[in-house]
């Protein structure tokens, strides 16, 4: 079947299986491979991405649902401005070691803080919650996520597509 | 050269921190797949039968796949670690669930998987060793004791004794990436690997023995690891065999991705433990003598237990002062899949065991844990059972007071226990505090260091003027990418973005070790920082020599007579 969809703001069309997985899509298809399989069971979160701006987990995700859809991987959040500063200062603050959870974390906690105007710690456990992370016990990760809440220029996806921020860094 | 302490103690960001958030860090199955294949195991449903036969159905299995059994393996058949029992293919006879038996491939994953269906395998079911009791019944995988003093005699002045027993069970290491591996054979007959392991020389040892290949003939090169933990230790080398035997088969680069069932049920896994403790007591609750059984459940191969059951007897008593030990330690063979390294490396067990049994001993005195901890912590002077005597510092009493003012632990022991004893018997769950030390050897134990050696290299770079420094040390998330460059610019005068790591390839470094044990910062780092100062070192008394002036290196600038002369 035929599907057509944005993928980081970008119009993309795919021929493929109905059941054809979206982490394999994004992976083998589009080479984009920031988008990491940790349980291909819906348990761990790191091949979490973005879906008409709620996290889903793409390990779960066919094919046969994305048409018409808008998705965001962590390539796409390394892309704006605001994201790639925001995942420098992620690593900085200790919110990753061996990196296979991260790009799952991020793409959670930046939808979590491009929602939320007041930050706390609970919502961040919450927003998280479906994100294993094996080497760091959390805590920097939430510190981090913390800190960012905190400032005037904090990571702020526009979980619409049309937003003009996203999709002209993008191009650049 | 420098002689402030200017990088130590500060936390600069990791070098790899940025690359990872973005994604674009790469492990090995992010690495271009074109022209590869992809693998498949055919393992075994039974935890002990015969073989009777291995059928690979060509004309069910998709055009083009390939299968590999025993009876395909030209050379050794077996999986070098400190022995080569453990069978890379079952040959006849299978010992636990999930052994390998056949491989298959195919040019993608899907592929790969519809002719693991076309493998028949028929089997004879035979009885199976499961339980601690059977175990004991037949001969252990491996046995070490440590005698220390004349416990007997101890035991028979004694006014105490106190038995236990203790048991702790599997623990799998669930790092985020599976294990992932890929082999290729190059048209000279050089076999390359590269995948996610910790020890690229270990992987390379492997093959030398199981393809019986010359050392130029194998090049292995350790990729980014989405954690290890121990469980990519020992197992790379057999998936890096499977890989290997399927690429000489199917003549094409062959990468084989653990789902996460396999990987939970095929891989190694913290042993199950049994501690059976005796001490000996004064009245006051010193401890005169122990007795400890330590006993591991090593599963179907030795593979690494006897190392890990070193390990454990070696911490077996904790970082207490014991008069006289004996102590017995045995892996016991039983059906199951070989288990191996996992951080603590066997320690874990025997300390929660003697952990455990100090609380046992503190009630059975009517003493609180605190104070029997305080009377039998080790001290400066005082005597491990090895006969180590901590002649140095030794911060176990620091840490213990500082932990129990910090908890404030006495008092809320008293509460709950106070608690506890007033409650009504009715079954329901009542809280409790308690407190525990533990110690942990660094580095290989006994002369390991010191046999190993462990060189480590250093060249500059000509096309950029770094540093680079050459060891096997792997990244898995602990931050041998960032804590190495800083301990080599800490002692040679170089700031740490003059210094850079060389990828863990065999065929670029040397064989610094293996990554494990806590060594790296400690071992390869002081390698890699005695290095960088001697080149460092080196280069700047060539430049004395050639004019007489006096060089010198100061956070990374070069300084002739005193003057800014350069950045290095
Ligand atoms: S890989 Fe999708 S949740 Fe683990
Ligand atoms: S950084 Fe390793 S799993 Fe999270």
């Amino acid at each position: 079947m035929r599907v057509a969809f944005t993928l980081n703001g970008r119009p993309v069309e795919v021929e493929g299986q109905g059941d054809e997985r979206l982490l394999d899509l994004l992976r083998r298809h589009f080479r984009l491979t920031g988008t990491k399989e940790g349980c291909g069971e819906g348990e761990c979160g790191a091949c979490t991405v973005l879906m008409d701006g709620a996290a889903v987990l793409s390990c779960l995700t066919p094919l046969v649902q994305l048409d018409g859809r808008e998705l965001f991987t962590v390539e796409g959040l390394e892309a704006t401005t605001r994201g790639s500063q925001f995942l420098e200062r992620f690593a900085a603050g200790g919110g990753t070691q061996c990196g296979a959870c991260t790009p799952g974390i991020v793409l959670s906690a930046a939808r979590y803080l491009s929602e939320t105007p007041v930050v706390d710690r609970n919502g961040i456990r919450r927003a998280l919650a479906g994100n294993i992370c094996r080497c760091t016990g959390y805590e920097a990760i939430v510190k981090a996520i913390e800190a960012e809440g905190g400032r005037k220029d904090r990571v702020q996806l526009a979980l619409h597509p049309s937003d003009p921020e996203l999709t002209e860094e993008r191009e650049s | 050269m420098s002689e402030r302490i200017s990088l130590l103690g500060t936390s600069p960001p990791r070098l790899d921190g940025h690359d990872k958030a973005a994604g674009r860090a790469l492990y090995l199955d992010d690495l271009d797949d074109t022209g590869v294949w992809y693998g498949a195991t055919v393992r075994s449903p039974h935890a002990h039968a015969l073989v009777r036969g291995v059928y690979f159905d060509a004309q069910s299995a998709p055009p083009g796949t390939e299968c590999v059994t025993a009876a395909d393996i030209e050379r050794n058949n077996g999986l070098q670690t400190l022995d080569d029992i453990w069978p890379l293919l079952a040959d006849r006879e299978v010992n636990h669930v999930g052994e390998a038996v056949a491989l298959v491939v195919g040019p993608d994953p899907q592929t790969a998987r519809r002719a693991a269906a076309a493998v028949q395998i028929d089997y004879e079911p035979l009885e199976a060793i499961l339980t601690w009791d059977q175990a004991e019944e037949v001969e252990p995988l491996c046995t070490l004791s440590l005698d220390q003093g004349d416990a007997e005699a101890d035991f028979a002045s004694a006014p105490l004794l106190v038995e236990g027993e203790y048991f702790t069970g599997y623990q799998e290491h669930i790092y985020i990436e599976c294990q992932a591996m890929q082999a290729h054979w190059e048209a000279d007959g050089t076999l390359r690997i590269q995948g996610s392991m910790q020890c690229p020389y270990y992987v390379k040892k492997a093959m030398l023995h199981a393809f019986a290949l010359p050392d130029e003939k194998v090049r292995v090169r350790a990729c980014l690891l989405g954690g290890g933990f121990g469980g990519k230790e020992d197992y790379p080398s057999m998936i890096a065999a499977h890989c290997a035997l399927l690429a000489r088969k199917c003549g094409h680069p062959v990468r084989m991705v653990y789902d996460r069932h396999e990987d939970i049920i095929a891989t190694t896994k913290r042993h199950p433990s049994r501690t059976r403790i005796r001490t000996a007591l004064s009245g006051e609750g010193e401890i005169l003598a122990a007795a400890v059984d330590f006993d591991l459940d090593g599963g179907a191969y030795q593979g690494l237990s006897p190392v890990v059951l070193s390990r454990g007897i070696l911490h077996c008593t904790g970082p207490y002062r014991v008069g006289s030990v004996r102590i017995r330690g045995r892996v016991l063979r039983t059906n199951t899949p070989p288990n191996g390294a996992f951080r603590g490396f066997g320690a874990p067990q025997a300390e929660f065991a003697w952990e455990r049994h100090l609380d046992r001993i503190s009630r059975h005195l009517g003493m609180d844990p605190l104070t029997l901890r305080r009377k039998n912590v080790l001290r400066p002077g005082d005597r491990l059972p090895t006969g180590q005597v901590m002649d140095e510092s030794c911060s176990a009493e620091t840490v213990l007071e500082r932990v129990a003012e910090s908890t404030d632990f006495l008092r809320r022991w008293r509460a709950c226990a106070k608690d506890r004893s007033s409650a009504p018997d009715d079954g329901k769950p009542r809280r409790g505090v308690g407190i525990s030390l533990s110690f942990h050897g660094a580095g290989f134990t006994g002369l390991g260091e010191e046999r190993m050696r462990s060189p480590v290299g250093a060249r500059l770079r000509h096309e950029d003027g770094r540093l680079e420094l050459l060891c096997a040390a792997t990244e898995m998330g602990q931050g041998a990418v960032s804590t190495l460059p800083l301990l080599a610019a800490e002692s040679s005068g170089l700031r740490a973005d003059q210094v850079s790591m060389a990828e863990p390839d065999t065929a670029k470094v040397p064989d610094s070790g293996p990554t494990v044990a806590s060594r790296t910062s400690m071992i390869v780092g002081g390698g890699a920082a005695r290095v960088a100062a001697e080149l460092c070192g080196r280069v700047l008394e060539w430049k004395a020599g050639s004019d007489g002036a006096e060089w010198s290196l100061l956070e990374g600038n070069v300084f002739r007579n005193g003057q800014l002369v350069s950045p290095f």
